[in-house]
């Protein structure tokens, strides 16, 4: 199973909001460079679901997505599309991984200006999965 | 014709049993919360410390109003937001970090329905 940043790079890039792994789009560290791109952190969940074996799981992790674009508002945008393009999507089976259901759970907002003078935005999805 | 006497009595023993579960919500409110501020400080990802200011401005905020007890908890410190959503930021107290207000919320859902159920239970 991967780090649910993982799989939502993979739809991020399937999604044609021409995102590439590595050279715009970036998982779990975000780089100096490009001044444009997207970063996805796995992010603190609920608990897992509870029960008497093994072989039943079900987990509910967490993903925040950041956006840093030298404009406020071409980030904004492309952090709306991303919203639109994950937000209530479900039942979907990425790298053997069910995703039961992603929800946007905090809006997309403006972060701050970096040290370079780049808007950073942010916007948190719960998900489900098994 | 039977005649039932007593329903006064029944009415204000109702009432009067409603009133405690009343209170014993809003205690059990305020037990959630204490739950909570202590889980963001023994359970990573702990409050973010440099000077104290915001793990100080930690507030909470308990009304009664005639449908029942709201609460409001959280930070007054006008910088929580951008220090709670700064993932992936170097905080000098170790074992801090970003969502810590989140998790924690996340972490106790079922500890603190638990608890409202406990202290509202006649």
């Amino acid at each position: 199973m991967n780090p649910p940043s993982k799989d939502i790079s993979d739809m991020l890039v399937a999604g044609s909001l021409s995102l590439v792994v590595g050279t715009n789009l970036f998982i779990g560290r975000e780089p100096e460079a490009p001044n444009d791109c997207v970063t996805i952190f796995d992010t603190p969940g609920y608990p897992p679901e509870m029960y008497y074996s093994n072989e039943y799981r079900y987990f509910y992790p967490s993903i925040q997505i950041r956006v840093r674009d030298i404009e406020y508002l071409e980030g904004w945008d492309l952090i709306n599309d991303i919203k639109l393009l994950l937000h209530n999507r479900g039942q979907e089976t990425w790298n053997g991984t069910l995703y039961s259901a992603i929800a946007c759970t905090i809006e997309p907002a403006l972060l701050d200006w970096d040290q370079n003078n780049r808007a950073r935005f942010v916007t948190t999805f719960d998900i489900q999965r098994r | 014709m039977a005649k039932i006497s007593g329903m006064d009595n029944v009415l204000r023993n109702l009432n009067k049993e409603i009133g405690k579960m009343e209170k014993a919500s809003g205690r059990g409110l305020i037990k959630s919360a204490a739950l909570l501020r202590r889980s963001m400080d023994t359970e990573a990802p702990l409050i973010p410390v440099d000077f104290g200011h915001l793990r100080g401005s930690w507030f909470t905020d308990l009304r009664h109003y005639t449908k029942g007890y709201e609460m409001r908890l959280g930070f007054t410190a006008n910088y929580a937001w951008y220090v709670h959503e700064n993932v992936g930021a170097n905080f000098k107290r170790p074992g801090a970090g970003a969502k810590f207000f989140e998790a924690a919320l996340k972490r106790n859902t079922d500890k603190i329905l638990e608890i409202i159920r406990r202290e509202a239970k006649v």
